[in-house]
């Protein structure tokens, strides 16, 4: 390999030796495969009734806004109840997901819901989450072929469906579902979204929808 | 302000005589400590975290080798690509050649300290590469021409009435004519006008937080989304970062993130942390065609045998800095340096030299406020007294200091004659301040004395004091 490389990696050797430490090549890969998890907060080990309060209680937090519905056949209406709400307005650009196809759109054709590729002109993106994480309300969402990245970031609102059994107490129960359902791979991109937007770079002043979204809104589906 | 270290004490006089300034730092110091103790209460496992976030740098540090070779293999087999660099003038050298390999003529950045180490802006214009900064707080310093002067807060030296005036400036040329002055709709301008670079650029930069060996992912963390559109639109993806960013697993990175924004900005949990592992899948919707990470060592490598290691465990929170006084009275330029405050006190001397920087280990009171919030537990004190001395036994400290300090010791090491020094002291100043009680000058403390009184001694010393109470019977 590249002659900076081999200069690198003598040089850490070099000091490493001058501090007595013995190298460990086997531990390190036995870490690397055990991949155990540290110490996890009892905020981040609720289950049942527990943990879904508490994250629609850290959601709020947060900034973002959060409804349940009782079936997905229910989050398109979810959705323009929201949107009416908040006086916002559309195109709704969709992920390509397939359990978002499943969904009656037609029901607030007003909202223009399409999918495709992203415009700058998208008023709501609305995307799936892997899994909601409890202990600080962050979601998992990963990139794919009928998840663009962008959708997360571009349009000023953002809607994450999710299902209620994705919800987690911990971060690391989000590596497990993560490992699983990415078969090990780690796709491109892995956004961990925790609220809307912001900045404090003026004047140390909170100020929302820096460059991302103004608002998050996540819709729980209830029995998948 | 002088952008060298060496001019560190003449800053800081000109940053305490700057109402713009004091005023900016004022409403800094007033959030940060609160925000940082409240994110703190209520994770009560927090000290515990922070032991075991110091145990995991720890050991990737005295592994650091084998974990760069396993996240370079893991970011090959994710069809990414790693450049290994010595030092800065390397690392400008590859990143110029991966933008111009697909004809750039824009680049977008995430905020990046490792970029300002590198200095890659200027070189970057210089080779005709335009460079645009889409954190919020860069982008303005940006417009301003001015380095950083906080890691996490790069614009905090100034005022809204200053980024208003700036924006005035800079924004009528491109089509933006009115002079705003309120928050929100400075930060709307900014987002519509970088809202089209993020579209346009041909390459992203950004930095990282962590480097994860397991996955050979990239992390970044902010809050305002700058940094996730700067590496998903562009058809390249580059991250710089420095070999110390390393991080066993996702679990362990899990740790981390559990004290890093918690210590930074008191949140919970930034609002966007996100880990990218090669370029875009063959099927993927979006994502960059390439995906390059250039490793800098830049004198880590020989940092890492030597007795101020401790430093490479730091997480870039900015805990130290926003509860240092020193920092919250001089401001981060006052250091003349990419890392301010007690963390860059410690590690701008270990990068540049000693002789460069050897004014800045004392700019510091010594209080230990910033080992007290340092989340990876570095004894920063420590570490500037060990840089202190080093500085005395190198004579490169001013002359006269050094004469004055080898007095003072000699004097020091010889109790009898320093108690009886004190003594005759301690009575002359009692018996001149005996009218007053307190002294309006006093010779060789006239830096004391400027500002307020010195109060005559009333008594003995306690020293003295001391020695008598023990007596039995006393």
């Amino acid at each position: 390999m590249s002659q900076q490389r081999m200069a690198i990696l003598s040089r850490l050797r070099t000091s490493l030796a001058a501090r007595g430490v013995a190298q460990d090549v086997h531990g390190v890969d036995a870490r690397l495969t055990a991949r155990t998890s540290n110490l996890i907060p009892a905020r981040g080990q609720l289950q049942g009734e527990a943990l879904r309060t508490q994250f629609q209680q850290f959601v709020i937090k947060t900034q973002a806004s959060i409804a349940t519905v009782s079936s997905s056949s229910n989050v398109p209406e979810a959705i323009g109840e929201y949107l009416m709400t908040s006086a916002l307005s559309g195109p709704v650009r969709l992920s390509g997901d397939g359990w978002l196809a499943t969904m009656p759109w037609d029901r607030i054709s007003s909202y223009t819901p399409c999918t495709g590729a992203i415009s700058e002109t998208d008023g709501v993106g609305v995307s799936v989450a892997l899994c909601g994480i409890a202990e600080t309300a962050t979601l998992m969402l990963t990139s794919g072929a009928t998840a663009p990245s962008g959708l997360n970031f571009l349009p000023p609102t953002h809607i994450i469906v999710l299902r209620g059994g994705d919800i987690v107490g911990a971060l690391e129960d989000g590596w497990a579902r993560l490992r699983l359902a990415s078969n090990g791979q780690m796709p491109r991109t892995v956004n961990l979204i925790t609220g809307p937007s912001r900045t404090a770079d003026i004047a140390q002043t909170m100020y929302m929808g820096a460059h991302g979204p103004k608002r998050l809104h996540v819709i729980v589906v209830e029995g998948g | 302000m002088q952008r060298r270290p060496a001019a560190f004490n003449a800053n800081a006089k000109e940053a305490l005589l700057d109402a713009d300034l004091q005023r900016a730092l004022g409403a800094a110091e007033a959030g940060f400590g609160v925000k940082r103790r409240k994110a703190i209460t209520g994770l009560p496992e927090f000290d515990a975290l922070c032991d075991q976030a110091t145990a995991i740098k720890d050991h990737v540090l005295d592994h650091l080798d084998i974990y760069l070779e396993r996240f370079e293999t893991q970011v090959f087999a994710s069809g990414g690509m790693v450049h290994w660099c010595e030092d800065a003038e390397q690392a400008r050298q590859i990143i110029l050649k991966l933008c111009q390999s697909v004809n750039a003529k824009m680049v977008t950045k995430g905020k990046s300290m490792v970029s300002e180490e590198i200095g890659l802006n200027p070189f970057l214009e210089a080779n005709t590469i335009h460079p645009v900064e889409t954190d919020l707080g860069e982008y303005i310093i940006q417009l301003a021409d001015e380095p950083p002067s906080h890691i996490i807060g790069p614009a905090l030296h100034k005022t809204k009435d200053q980024v208003s005036a700036l924006f005035h400036e800079h924004h009528p040329a491109i089509g933006y004519p009115d002079r705003l002055e309120e928050g929100e709709a400075l930060v709307g301008e900014a987002r519509a006008i970088l809202r089209q670079k993020y579209l346009q650029a041909d390459v992203g930069i950004t930095g990282a937080n962590f480097l994860i060996a397991e996955t050979g992912s990239t992390v970044i963390v902010t809050n305002e989304g700058n940094g996730d559109m700067t590496q998903i639109f562009p058809r390249m993806h580059i991250v710089i970062a420095s070999i110390e960013k390393i991080v066993p697993t996702l679990e362990d990175a899990a740790t981390l993130l559990r004290v890093l924004a918690r210590s930074a900005t008191g949140q919970e949990m930034s609002v966007y942390t996100t880990f990218s592992t090669g370029p875009k899948r063959r099927n993927d919707a979006d994502g960059p065609e390439q995906f390059h990470v250039v490793l800098l060592d830049n004198g880590r490598s020989e940092l890492l045998g030597g007795s101020q290691r401790d430093i490479l465990r730091c997480i870039r929170c900015g805990a130290c800095m926003n509860n240092c006084p020193v920092y919250m009275a001089a401001g981060g330029h006052a250091y003349g340096a990419t890392y301010m405050g007690p963390m860059g006190s410690v590690l701008t001397p270990n990068l540049t030299g000693l002789k460069q920087a050897q004014a800045l280990p004392f700019a510091s009171s010594f209080c230990g406020k910033c080992e007290s919030v340092c989340p990876m537990r570095i004894p920063l004190p420590r570490l500037m007294r060990e840089l202190r001395s080093d500085a005395h036994a190198a004579r490169i400290t001013p002359v006269r200091e050094r004469f004055w300090l080898a007095l003072w010791s000699w004097v020091a090491q010889r109790p009898e004659l320093y108690h009886a020094l004190t003594r005759i002291g301690l009575g002359v100043l009692r018996l001149l301040g005996r009218g007053r009680g307190r002294f309006r000058w006093l010779p060789l403390a006239g830096g004391w004395t400027a500002t307020r009184d010195f109060p005559a001694p009333q008594g003995k010393s306690f020293m003295a004091q001391w020695a008598k109470q023990k007596r039995p019977g006393a």
